[in-house]
């Protein structure tokens, strides 16, 4: 399955940090498609084959723990790492993420630069 | 003999006049007091940030207590929501009242739970409690099965099965906003005196709903709903508001209220069998823990933190308000003690007098009085000219009112986003005073009339059929 | 009533319908000042949001952006500060810090801080935390006597961004004046400060007479895990009679799980007041120290169901002893309550913690 290697999903509720996350994602050299919440993230992940997937936690509608649960049962999806990104500083959050198949987890307050390298990371693995 | 009659007539229209120009004015002040508490509501929120709870190790803790009564339909989506709200960490307890539907199975299947022994942390007296279950996919929850036993008694094993600091009672069928736990819990961090908080509700009819959150908020195309829109927005804005400040809120909304646990156990819980048992429970918080702690105080948060079906048939609007009535003489008359009772301050001189005189006796005091302006007016005693222009100013003042309403959630909230909304609520505002007014207040008259006349029956089969 | 009452009920009427007209351009009107200013907020963020940006990953002099910003735009500008200021940290941070540190924005919020108006003053205040001089403590410390409990909270929020321990002192002494202050909002604006408040509050248990306050510096204490504490905890938990400052302390003995606590515990699980001993049986718990499991076990028959429960809690975590113990009492058909409660908390456990 050829996945598209430049292309990121981006599941964030704050318009302010989806538009700074895209700006910095862009110059990159990354493409960033972006949504609401975790609602219809799944048939666009099918059709276009992102190389990464980053999502909010508290969401409307549909979280990103249940997104993140619902594509690692989707084996058509599976394969696409997941990083976290939530206010939730708090341990068991984390884990139930981790638990749950995250590639990785950022907590925010963020730093653009550090959310780069985890995707890189992740990108490499 | 008519010479004595005539003037009877006489001085009864005059009580009549005196009384809507008292209730005028009384609505005056209360809008006056509430567009200062509004003021300082928001002022005080501009710089908080709430979400710094999260980063804190000691926050109070919450459970959200659920009881449903044959739910089958919307508990499902309804639970799913709730375990998706802002707050560090809290619970869900949802009761289900001995439903004769398949709402027990439903959470059991979908929610994998696993039964475990039943461990009350409070001892007020309930039904017999059948099961408790867990679930491991959704930590906080907590289902629980127990006997028939009306809704106070559900929300009651909730307080017994509950150890956290705050309880929040839902409806299973509201819709609360992602940030109402945040949002509700803040006064009990504010003023250690706050023992319960009640939240503003608005009517979720003809709203985008989307898996049990508003996605867009809309106005409901049905006129009955549409009515009680502005209803809402009048009643929330202005009675709530106003009362507050007089530290005399006496009725916190029962779809979406929020209590101190110790202060619930102290007062032993809801109160069973009891028509208006969201009323009840405060105006009996009030009297009780106001003779320990005259500071104890019942507060409001102005936002709207929780959405609401409206009923669009006549019939069951009819069935409401008729228990609403009702559940208000009740919790009156069970507390009639303070009633001028200078020991509760601003709440025993005025607000509960003003509940007495409008509240309760109000529907009957008015019908009386349209009934004797009509026989006046037959009888050539009032000129028809002068009937028409009381009665005009009469719909005018409630125009102006209504309007004034509107105004105030344009300053404040702006929840209705487009111009069209705007006309709509608008016309709204004028047409409710012909004929949405005069039904409700039918209704309560009815309601007041059956509950003196010994029919004190529930009604209990209101909002069933409307979960979405 | 007599036609002689038209004119005042005409006149009422005629009032009423001028009060409606004027209502309803009210509506209108606030929604027009709405609608624009909603117009010009999304105009400026299409319009400045690519440069801040921009901005954000360059080396280029903050002032140059700032410049270009008229004044009039500052409203919007601060409010989307705001957002980002609160969601972004390291080089990110310190790049939007400079945009407020090395700008013409610096002398704009310190002369709004004095200024009267408190929209004004406590925006200013909230953004001058950004700025780390001895003059912004200064000028914030003299905005501590304010009578505004909000101009309060919003310095001492700032004060603790500064980091500027050295004063929680006078933060202190200030909050214990004010009436209206809860221990929760004393407690959740100094807990914005880091650990380095805690020799200074520890100091001050000496000689802090309210009760309340020495609740709230235990607090902090307990928050930060601040294990230096302990002999002077220790000393208030003997020497205090108040229910509350025991409850407190003991929790603070859980938390910094200091084997010289071990007596100090066991002397209070034997304490007359329920709430007490659970205080005391959570700390254990958190301890779990072998040389109390006994204590803990009996804890299991103590008259209380709140005791009852925490012990059994406690009992799951403590030691491979006390859990054999606490499977006994699950099994044991004759003593019903305590069995109910073990299989409750041994399930609970189970169910919740494992995977």
């Amino acid at each position: 399955m050829a996945t598209n290697k430049k292309n990121i999903v981006l599941i964030e509720d704050d318009e302010g940090i989806t538009r700074l996350i895209k700006f910095k994602l862009e110059k990159e050299g990354y493409e960033v498609k972006s949504f609401l919440n975790g609602e219809k993230v799944i048939e666009y992940l099918v059709r276009n084959k992102p190389a990464l997937i980053i999502s909010d936690v508290m969401m409307p509608v549909i979280d990103g723990l249940t997104l993140l649960k619902e594509i690692k049962a989707d084996p058509r999806v599976s394969d696409i790492p997941v990083i976290m990104l939530s206010t939730h500083s708090h341990e068991s959050a984390v884990l139930e993420c981790l638990r749950a198949g995250a590639a990785d987890y950022v907590t925010k307050p963020f730093s653009t630069t550090e959310l780069i390298l985890r995707i890189e990371k992740t990108l490499l693995k | 003999m008519t010479e004595i009659l005539k003037n009877i007539v006489q001085y009864f229209n005059y009580f009549i006049l005196l009384y809507f120009l008292a209730i005028g004015s009384i609505y005056i002040l209360l809008s006056l007091l509430s567009f200062f508490n509004l003021k300082r509501y928001l002022n005080n929120q501009a710089f908080k940030d709430l979400k710094d709870v999260f980063k804190l190790k000691k926050y109070k803790s919450i459970s959200l207590i659920v009881p449903a009564y044959n739910e089958e339909a919307g508990i499902y989506t309804s639970v799913l929501a709730l375990l998706q709200l802002e707050y560090p960490e809290y619970k869900i307890i949802v009761v289900n009242d001995g439903s004769k539907d398949q709402t027990l199975d439903i959470l059991k299947e979908k929610f994998n739970a696993i039964e475990v022994p039943y461990l009350p942390f409070g001892n007020i007296p309930t039904e017999k409690v059948n099961s408790v279950y867990i679930c491991k996919n959704y930590k906080n929850l907590v289902i629980v099965d127990k006997k028939n036993g009306g809704k106070a008694d559900a929300i009651n094993v909730g307080i017994n099965i509950s150890d956290s600091d705050l309880i929040i009672v839902v409806d299973a069928d509201s819709i609360i906003e992602r940030d109402s736990l945040l949002k509700i819990s803040y006064p009990f961090v504010e003023n250690e005196n706050v023992i319960a908080v009640g939240g503003t509700v608005r009517i979720a009819n003809g709203c985008q709903i989307n898996k049990g959150y508003v996605t867009s908020v809309e106005l409901p195309k049905s006129w009955l709903a549409k009515f009680q829109v502005v209803e809402y927005i009048r009643a929330f804005m202005f009675g709530r508001n106003g009362f507050q400040i007089m530290d005399g809120i006496l009725i916190i909304s029962g779809a979406f209220s929020c209590f101190k646990r110790s202060e619930l156990i102290k007062v032993n819980g809801f109160l069973k069998n009891c028509i208006g048992e969201d009323m009840e429970i405060i105006v009996r918080m009030h009297r009780q823990l106001r003779k320990e702690n005259p500071q104890a105080l019942i507060s409001f948060i102005p936002d709207p933190v929780c959405w609401t079906e409206a009923p669009e048939s006549k019939k069951i609007l009819g069935l409401q308000r008729k228990r609403w009535q009702k559940g208000t003489i009740v919790s009156l008359l069970l507390h009639k003690q303070l009633f001028f009772n200078t020991h509760y301050g601003l709440l025993g001189m005025i607000v509960f007098p003003y509940f007495v005189l409008f509240e309760m006796l109000g529907p009957i005091i008015e019908a009386v009085g349209y009934l004797v302006f009509f026989v006046s007016l037959i009888f050539g005693m009032v000129s028809l000219n002068f009937a028409l222009v009381l009665f005009s100013a009469a719909i005018l003042y409630g125009i102006v009112l209504s309007l004034l309403s509107v105004i105030f959630e344009e300053l404040t909230f702006r929840r209705y986003s487009r111009l069209s909304h705007l006309i709509e609520l608008f016309i709204i505002a004028v047409l409710e005073n012909f004929g949405y007014r005069q039904i409700t207040l039918w209704y309560r008259f009815k309601g007041t009339l059956e509950y003196f006349l010994g029919d004190r029956k529930w009604g209990h089969m209101e909002k069933k059929g409307f979960s979405s | 009533m007599s036609t002689g009452y038209n004119f005042y009920i005409l006149m009422a009427l005629f009032v009423l319908l001028q009060v409606a007209y004027f209502f309803m351009a009210c509506i209108f009107l606030l929604r027009a000042v709405n609608f624009f200013r909603t117009k010009r907020q999304e105009k400026f963020i299409s319009k400045w949001q690519d440069l801040i940006f921009s901005y954000l990953y360059s080396k280029d002099n903050p002032q140059n952006l700032i410049s270009l910003i008229p004044k009039s735009k500052y409203k919007y500008l601060f409010s989307y500060l705001r957002t980002f200021l609160f969601n972004l940290k390291g080089d990110d941070l310190n790049r939007l810090k400079q945009l407020i540190t090395e700008t013409s924005l610096r002398e704009y919020f310190f002369n709004k801080a004095d200024k009267l108006n408190r929209k004004d003053r406590v925006e200013a205040i909230y953004f001058l935390k950004y700025i780390n001089t001895e003059e912004t403590v200064n000028l914030l410390i003299r905005n501590l006597n304010t009578p505004s409990e909000l101009v309060f909270r919003t310095t001492v929020e700032s004060l603790a961004y500064l980091n500027a321990y050295g004063k929680i002192n006078l933060i202190l002494d200030v909050a214990k004046k004010r009436k209206n202050l809860t221990s929760d909002s004393i407690l959740s604006m100094i807990l914005k400060f880091d650990k380095s408040i805690c020799p200074i509050l520890t100091e001050r248990l000496d000689t802090e007479k309210s009760t309340k306050i020495l609740l709230i510096i235990i607090t902090v204490l307990w928050h930060f895990k601040y294990a230096e504490a302990l002999k002077k905890i220790l000393n208030i938990l003997f020497y205090s009679g108040d229910k509350a400052l025991i409850i407190e302390s003991l929790r603070y003995l859980g938390e910094v799980e200091n084997l010289d606590s071990i007596n100090a515990l066991r002397f209070f699980l034997g304490h007359s007041k329920p709430d007490i001993r659970v205080a005391a049986i959570e700390a254990v718990g958190k301890i779990g120290d072998a040389s109390l499991e006994d204590y803990i076990i009996k804890k299991m028959l103590d008259p209380e169901l709140e005791v009852k429960i925490a012990a059994a809690k406690a009992m799951y975590k403590c030691s491979t002893k006390t859990e054999y113990k606490l499977f006994e009492y699950a099994k044991n058909p004759s003593r019903q309550i305590e069995s109910v409660i073990a299989q409750r908390i041994i399930m609970e456990k189970r169910i919740l913690e494992n995977d």
